[in-house]
């Protein structure tokens, strides 16, 4: 779907609405079961920063390291996810996977 | 193609597990309470890598010797200044700067201290030199 000069594929659309909804979450203060909304949007965030900077032949290793990443949340705390996130990508990197 | 997508998915399987490793082995060592504070610990680790590896030198095989060497070199230094040291311990001594109000420990040579470490409630880690009688 192109907005202006910008194409978004439909993950980078959900990614977006998911923020968005995120964000509505934490100003009404809508309650999520398990999940803290604060640490959710950081996280999205972060994955909408690095899907913009990955080309869309990687999405399968982005779409498990999201998931996986999501999951953490529910034990860990979010500095550590954050350095999960950053450190999978590292190694994705380090054996070629993206 | 089927080969080379199993292959792929293999390799994220192994960066997601040694990322895990990684993060849930050696955060709690490096950082403190989940936060991006670096323990001080982890600094000193690297900050007297010089003295470790004099320590090595100087006692190839005696690894109690060498622990003796860099801790001792871990201990804050302060410029000598002349005040009025009232003695603590045997061979220790203490005195307060009439200027900056900091307390200056003296410690006599060839006196032994015992390194204990505590860890505060924030998760930090602190030394602790407990003169040995």
């Amino acid at each position: 779907m192109y907005f202006g000069p910008f194409y978004f594929d439909t993950k980078e659309i959900f990614l977006i609405v998911a923020s968005i909804l995120l964000g509505l979450a934490l100003l009404f203060g809508w309650p999520l079961v398990w999940f803290e909304p604060a640490s959710l949007l950081t996280l999205v965030l972060l994955m909408l920063i690095t899907k913009g900077l990955l080309p869309a032949i990687h999405n399968e290793a982005f779409f498990i390291l999201a998931i996986i990443t999501i999951f953490l949340t529910l034990y860990w705390a979010l500095f550590p996810v954050i350095l999960f996130y950053l450190i999978s990508f590292l190694f994705f990197r380090i054996l070629r996977v993206i | 193609m089927n080969n080379l997508k199993t292959k792929q998915r293999i390799k994220i399987l192994i960066a997601l597990i040694f990322a895990f490793g990684i993060v849930g082995l050696g955060s709690p060592r490096v950082f403190v309470a989940d936060t991006p504070q670096v323990q001080v610990e982890f600094i000193a680790f690297f900050r007297y890598m010089p003295e470790r590896i004099y320590a090595f030198i100087q006692h190839p095989t005696d690894g109690d010797k060498q622990a003796d060497l860099v801790e001792v070199a871990q201990i804050e230094q302060v410029e000598k200044k002349e005040l009025d040291y009232k003695p603590v311990m045997s061979g220790v001594s203490a005195a307060e700067d009439p200027t900056t109000k900091e307390i200056i420990v003296k410690i006599d040579p060839g006196t032994k201290l015992e390194v204990r470490y505590i860890t505060l409630d924030n998760g930090q880690v602190g030394r602790v030199y407990v003169p040995v009688k």
